[in-house]
């Protein structure tokens, strides 16, 4: 495929940092290594000890893990909502954001299942899902729809590479290993009318069912809680509650990535504060539907004086229970952001990352509190009154899996960044760039200055 | 003390203390009490059922233990057969055809039920006479009125059936867990009873009835019961609640379909992108 001088120019740029690796990158990679082999030895001691090491009992039978599940399917939602959004409104400033978005779905897809997994008691018997699966199930419909989100995923996160890896196909790597993957990859595509008019078309179809898939995944996630009569679970609201907080945090995530990347790679001329601008302010608006949600859901709840919602929420008010953490992540995780990014003068790039950071946060803590102090109000009295048996400490081979998990993250994207420009280098190239686009907003506004400066002299000179 | 007062203290120890003995022996036992009924069923099988009740703070049933049943002969009593009580303290005899010999001249059979005590345990018995009763239940239509008769009769020793006169008779509708009263009349001189049907009452889907006909605890004919069938009654439709399906193995059948039409409608389209993938493969010489 042939590049213009730009795209050779981003591609010279990328292929350099996809092959070599800084200190800082290695020192990073052995914190990661020994974060895993902590995650390996406590995985170890899980199967060996079994789930008497978790902090789950007969009583709170789900915790950190299913916490953990909740937040990485979440945040997949960074790529299949915001990049097959993006794309499909044909949104100039999209390109160097979108592949990000793209592998932030992919991985999480891939790590947050995992802990389903590492929830489970009898692993053995994982295949009876398939074999006596109950369709009427919402646990079955969860399996189903993540495994088809992530195929459609990976689908669409590859037909958005083609064109990248036809270019890297005629690159001179040192590794032949590379240039063979590829040209295996990249089908072939050479850029012409019609091969550009198949990929196109392919990409248009991924880009609008990824959009509704991604929306019933997150609702059937949520009908997992809202399908039981569980206080705190049963609601009508929690499908679209999911999937706003799911997209939430997932552009929370799409804003740190970017901010890390920016900074690791030197991006400063790809992703400028344009992109982090308008992220924040889409931001800004699922923070505030999110709040929206929020307020409704305690509202109705408490409004209906239901004895056992009625004792979820007396613990979520509870100074010494759950209430700081519940005054985290339902008012300061969300009105820090919306309040930062709502005035311009605290909007720059590190302010919004830094929202980011605590929006994100405080989703995960959102994720936590939907779980554990409900399975802390069983419907039934407890017989055995032991406080583990009543109240969920997460213990430390949870945490160490926990942390495991972000490690895997961190690392599967910076694998991924070696094997693909983190930029989606030739439609950068191609595409609009959002500095003209900046320009001419800028051009607008000196014109329209201009237009009231003559009005205000005309009008000076009539007197 | 003087020696005669001593003598006369020793004498009256001697006297008492096994006297005292067999009465504090006599109180420590614990009284036992015997009930027992006779009960014919449709079949004709006949049987004796004997309850055995042990006094403690109140009778209660005792269970696992030995019950004798003996025939009551010209000269002495004639062992039927020994039966042990079940958890409700009830042993149950059936009588068997040879039984029957032992009947008197008017067809009645006395019997005694003992129980012979244990040493914590006083022995008891029951005595119980029984003749034999049959009742016969069937149904007829005069126009439109329906009718309900029932016929009651003895056997002599000779074979011939004798009706049984001024017998009370109860008559039920029988029910899944208990029996609905009816009505509850004596026979007339002919030993038949005849009561309307009732023809409101909700039957089965095919409008069947069963009447039961009981003659209760009498002193001659003890416990007898009959029944018959027809199909007069009220039909009932049965209207099955619509099946959920959550909880069975078999999922709403919309459940299924939706799920199918979806995964479908989505990896159809995954198919079609992979076939556009193979595509842009073949048309690498195109323009």
């Amino acid at each position: 495929m042939k590049l213009d001088p730009k795209s050779t120019r981003s591609l010279n740029f990328f292929t350099a940092q996809m092959t070599s690796i800084s200190r800082a990158g290695i020192i990073g990679l052995v914190v990661l290594g020994l974060i895993l082999a902590g995650g390996i030895y406590a995985l170890i001691v899980q199967v060996v000890d079994g789930h008497i090491v978790t902090g789950m009992r007969d009583n709170v039978v789900w915790g950190i893990y299913i916490a953990n599940f909740i937040f990485f399917i979440g945040i997949s939602y960074a790529g299949a909502l915001i990049s097959g959004i993006l794309h499909l409104l044909r949104v100039p400033w999209r390109a160097p954001i979108i592949r990000i978005a793209e592998m932030i779905t992919v991985i999480s897809t891939i790590i947050g299942p995992t802990y389903i997994l590492l929830c489970m008691g009898r692993l053995d018997r994982l295949h009876h899902l398939a074999l006596f699966g109950r369709i009427q199930s919402p646990i079955l419909w969860d399996v189903l729809a993540i495994s088809t989100y992530l195929m459609g995923s990976i689908i669409f996160l590859y037909l958005a590479s083609i064109r990248d890896l036809s270019a890297l196909r005629s690159y001179p790597f040192k590794s032949k290993w590379r240039t063979k993957l590829y040209k295996f990859l990249s089908v072939d595509f050479n850029g012409n009318t019609v091969q550009n008019q198949y990929l196109d078309r392919a990409l248009n179809i991924m880009s609008s069912i990824i959009i509704p898939l991604a929306i019933l995944v997150h609702s059937v996630l949520a009908w997992i809680f809202g399908m039981t009569l569980r206080p705190g679970w049963h609601s009508t609201i929690f499908a679209p509650y999911f999937v706003i907080a799911a997209v939430f945090s997932g552009t929370g995530v799409l804003i740190i990535a970017m901010w890390v990347f920016r900074k690791v790679y030197h991006l400063e001329s790809y992703i400028t504060k344009i992109h982090f601008n308008y992220l924040g302010i889409i931001l800004m608006i699922l923070g505030a539907l999110y709040a929206y949600f929020t307020f409704s859901e305690y509202l109705t709840s408490w409004y209906g004086s239901e004895t056992w919602e009625m004792e979820v929420l007396y613990k979520l008010f509870d100074y010494n229970e759950y209430w700081w953490w519940f005054f985290f992540a339902a008012i300061v995780g969300v009105l820090l952001p919306i309040i930062v990014i709502l005035f311009p003068r605290f909007r720059s790039i590190n302010s919004i990352t830094a929202v980011s950071v605590v929006a994100v946060m405080a989703l995960w803590v959102k994720r936590y509190l939907i779980i554990i102090p409900t399975l802390e109000t069983p419907l039934l009295p407890l017989q055995d009154m032991r406080p583990e048996y009543i109240h969920y400490t997460v213990t430390p081979i949870e945490w160490l899996l926990t942390f495991a998990g972000i490690a895997m993250f961190i690392l599967l994207f910076f694998l991924f960044s070696k094997f693909l420009p983190i930029v989606n280098v030739v439609k950068v190239a191609e595409g609009r760039s959002y500095g003209t686009l900046r320009e001419i907003v800028a051009n607008k506004l000196l014109k329209r200055q201009i237009r009231e400066l003559k009005l205000k002299e005309h009008q000076k000179f009539a007197h | 003390m003087n020696s005669g007062y001593k003598q006369f203290l020793l004498l009256a120890l001697i006297a008492f203390v096994p006297a005292f003995a067999i009465l504090a022996q006599d109180t420590l036992m614990s009284a036992s009490r015997i009930q027992a009924a006779y009960y014919k069923d449709q079949a004709g099988q006949e049987r004796i059922v004997a309850k055995l009740l042990i006094k403690k703070e109140r009778y209660e049933p005792l269970s696992n233990t030995e019950i004798q049943f003996f025939a009551v002969a010209d000269t002495s009593n004639v062992l039927l057969g020994k039966m042990m009580t079940d958890d409700k303290g009830e042993a149950v005899y059936i009588l068997e055809e040879d039984d029957k010999a032992y009947s008197d001249s008017t067809g009645q059979i006395a019997f005694v039920i003992s129980y012979e005590g244990s040493p914590t345990t006083k022995d008891a018995s029951k005595d119980i006479q029984v003749k034999a009763a049959d009742l016969k239940v069937s149904f007829f239509q005069e126009d439109t009125a329906k009718f309900i008769s029932i016929e009651a009769f003895e056997k002599e020793p000779s074979g011939a059936a004798m009706p049984i006169a001024d017998l009370e008779i109860g008559l039920f509708v029988k029910g899944t867990f208990s029996h609905l009263p009816l009505v509850k009349e004596v026979t007339g001189a002919d030993g038949k009873l005849i009561v309307p049907f009732p023809v409101e009452l909700p039957g089965d889907t095919l409008g069947n009835l069963t009447i039961v006909a009981k003659i209760e605890d009498n002193d001659v004919y003890g416990n007898v019961e009959a029944w018959g069938r027809i199909n007069w009654a009220d039909p009932v439709e049965l209207t099955s609640e619509a099946r959920r399906g959550l909880g069975d193995t078999d999922a709403p059948l919309w459940m299924v379909y939706t799920l199918i039409v979806l995964l479908s409608a989505v990896w159809l389209h995954y198919a079609y992108v992979i076939y556009l993938i193979i595509k842009i493969k073949l048309s690498k010489h195109l323009a």
